[in-house]
């Protein structure tokens, strides 16, 4: 009996060793955990937008030295529009913008942006003086000469022939459509309205160049405080009405364009009027001048005791033009 | 036997049983701690509705790959999304570390997949690179970095040891001067009406690794720890396995030398030899000698007891060998069949063993077929020029 015992509790032991083997087998479990994290973001906003609309010196565009361009597609509006003056086009006594011309620029970039305008400007203008056009005298004998009548030229002057008796050699000359200009005239006026934060337009007069001072305006609206100034009204050095602004404004992220550099709405209009004797007896007298110039006619200018050519730049200038170019950068 | 020798083969017999149950509790005490041992390391190996997490990352925390803000070199803002919204714009860039830490009892093989995606059909001139453990360049290198979307076309294998940690810095740009600011300054105008952006995501794969060779060798963490552990249990089992089985065979055998103590007459003892005492004669008077007659020799005469029949279970009889003495003769074959015809042996039995009562006094030589015998009967039938052959009992 004891025998039978002691190998049956045996037995059952191997077996409870042999199950626990196969059980404790079966728990050696591999696992496998993941994990993941991600993050996102998205371009920050540029939008960036200049607009321009309008026209300065009419509908049509000439070639690339007379141009009005306007282009956004470079965060950059750049206008300019210069005609000569020309009589049967639009820049001449009696003639002005319709529309005028509007720029503007706003956006809220999510990035510190710096906002450069750089204007040129060219105006016409005729200095003060005594200007007259020489005509050559014709039929001129010594009957009819007259002491102090005629001009002849001595190299690049026109000298008063006050000699009693007309002297053979000489060709004289007669001085026609003579004018004085007693300030400088500025026949095409410029105007500027809707300015923002001004009460009054900017509205200018023929005696002064009222694009220089539309100019200034929007130069001053523009030099902020912490804006570096590069040019402001730099002379050009040959031409008296051309001048050269150059600003530009640092602007910090999430600001409003139009609120920080306070442009948009403007627009730019001129008229050359017909007459303006009412504001200057020289006008029209100028005005031939002008056109005489641009006829490449012999205009003179009273330089003394004898008359000159007039230089371009400085007794004159039969241009105008206007470019604005707003260039919007991101900062690093 | 003596009475002292009975006393002191008692005493050591107590001892060697001692001996045998301390031993056994001792395994036992081994065995259960074994256990415990055991099911605390397959408890590191058992994972349960996640209540434990292999691989720990700072990724859980936070993953700031991209930023709301950005600063220039003199640490002023120069970038900012609206709304809090996280941005990038030409001029950013930023460097995140991508730290592992196994925080487990094993090593862990794992798996880094970077991915990228574009919000949009317009990608991002955004240029990456990733450095990995050891500062080994995964994507670019010093001098070069890669367009973002080709991330996706890469992955790193490695295995953490417990309680290391690796490291992976991810660095991207979006260069200020990319060569081709038309295109920077589209995205920038089209983000205006449209989401344009980028999304980066890295997924980590991770599992136990059970090779000894990550674990520390044979004796360190791992499968084979519990191995170790396993197969200590196992020897441990055996071990008391058989020292039950040992002990239960010794009372056995101590049974069995019982029962034969019991049942065996006891050896003669030596005749006393007294010595014969011859006093010297007097001198002066003669006096016959008289020498007194030695005692008489006793011989007992061997009285055969009653013999005790052992039965087991009606199905092995015990007989001895001095049963067979009054009966066979020399020659002769023994079998169980024939002991019962003879009856000595019950009909019912199916096996016998024969005992070795009065052995030393077998004079005859039989051949003996049985199904058991002890040693001393086996020995004594020898001597007695007999022979033993074990035969199977009767299947009846």
């Amino acid at each position: 009996m004891k025998k039978n015992k002691m190998m049956r509790v045996a037995s059952a032991l191997l077996v409870a060793v042999l199950m626990t083997t196969s059980v404790i087998s079966g728990t050696f479990a591999k696992y496998v955990t993941t994990d993941s994290a991600s993050d996102e973001a998205r371009v920050a906003k540029w939008g960036v937008v200049v607009d321009a609309s309008g026209s300065l010196y009419g509908e049509k565009y000439s070639n690339v030295d007379n141009k009005i361009t306007s282009s956004t597609d470079e965060n950059i509006i750049s206008v300019y529009g210069q005609q000569d003056l020309n009589l049967n086009k639009v820049v001449a006594p009696g003639t002005e913008s319709d529309l005028g011309f509007s720029f503007s620029i706003n956006g809220k970039p999510e990035v510190d942006n710096t906002v450069q305008v750089q204007m040129t400007i060219e105006n016409i203008f005729l200095a003060a003086g005594e200007y007259g056009v020489m005509v050559q005298a014709v039929g001129v004998t010594a009957e009819n000469y007259e002491a102090s009548t005629y001009y002849y030229k001595e190299s690049d002057k026109y000298v008063l022939d006050t000699a009693a008796t007309l002297t053979d050699a000489r060709v004289y000359y007669e001085l026609k459509d003579a004018v004085n200009v007693g300030t400088a005239y500025y026949p095409v006026v410029y105007k500027l309205t809707g300015i923002s934060g001004a009460t009054t337009d900017d509205d200018g007069t023929i005696a002064t160049d009222s694009l220089k001072e539309i100019a200034d305006t929007i130069f001053g609206k523009v030099n902020i405080s912490g804006a570096t100034v590069t040019k402001n009204a730099d002379p050009d050095g040959v031409i008296a009405s051309k001048y050269t602004y150059d600003v530009t404004v640092p602007v910090e992220q999430n600001l409003e364009l139009a609120d920080v550099l306070k442009l948009g709405g403007e627009t730019i209009s001129w008229e050359w009027a017909i007459d303006n004797t009412g504001t200057a007896t020289y006008a029209n007298g100028a005005d031939t001048i002008l056109g005489n110039l641009y006829a490449g006619k012999n205009v003179v200018v009273l330089n003394g005791s004898n008359y000159e050519l007039p230089t371009l730049g400085t007794h004159y200038n039969l241009k105008t033009s206007f470019s604005i170019t707003i260039t919007v950068t991101q900062v690093d | 036997m003596t009475e002292d020798n009975a006393k002191s083969k008692t005493k050591l017999t107590v001892t060697v049983k001692k001996i045998f149950w301390i031993a056994i509790a001792i395994l036992l005490f081994l065995l259960i701690l074994t256990i415990i041992i055991l099911s605390a390391r397959l408890y590191d190996y058992i994972k349960i509705d996640e209540r434990e997490v292999m691989l720990k990352t700072n990724m859980d925390t936070s993953f700031d790959v991209f930023s709301v803000t950005y600063k220039n070199a003199s640490g002023e803002v120069t970038v900012e999304g609206m709304d809090g919204e996280k941005v990038v714009a030409p001029g950013t860039h930023v460097e995140y570390t991508v730290r592992l830490r196994n925080k487990d009892k094993v090593a862990i093989d794992y798996n880094i997949i970077p991915d990228v995606k574009f919000e949009s059909e317009h990608k991002l001139p955004i240029l990456v690179r990733l450095i990995g453990p050891d500062e080994e360049y995964l994507a670019g290198d010093a001098k070069t970095w890669i367009p973002v979307e080709e991330l996706e076309h890469m992955e790193d294998f490695r295995t953490l040891g417990k309680n290391e940690t690796n490291e992976y810095i991810f660095q991207w740009k979006w260069p200020f001067e990319s060569g081709n600011d038309f295109y920077d300054t589209f995205l920038g105008n089209m983000a205006v009406t449209e989401n344009i952006g980028i999304t980066v995501s890295f997924e980590i794969y991770s599992e136990a690794n059970t090779s000894m060779a990550d674990n520390g060798g044979f004796f360190g963490s791992g499968a084979h720890d519990i191995m170790l552990w396993f197969i200590l249990f196992l020897l441990l089992l055996i071990a008391i396995i058989i020292l039950i089985i040992s002990i239960f065979k010794r009372q056995e055998i101590k049974a069995e030398q019982a029962y034969v103590a019991a049942t065996s007459v006891p050896e003669p003892e030596p005749e006393p030899i007294i010595p014969i005492i011859v006093p010297e004669p007097e001198p002066e008077p003669i006096i016959p000698i008289v020498v007194p007659e030695p005692e008489p020799i006793v011989v007992p005469i061997p009285v055969t007891p009653e013999i005790k029949k052992l039965k087991f279970h009606g199905k092995m009889e015990y007989i001895n060998i001095d049963e067979f003495e009054p009966i066979f003769n020399s020659g002769d074959v023994i079998t169980l069949a024939i002991l019962k015809e003879k009856g000595l042996i019950a009909p019912a039995t199916k096996q016998m063993k024969i005992l070795a009562r009065n052995g030393k006094l077998l004079k005859k030589a039989f051949t003996v077929e049985t199904q058991g015998i002890s040693a001393e009967a086996r020995r004594c039938i020898k001597e007695a020029g007999g022979t033993v052959i074990i035969a199977h009992g009767d299947k009846k």
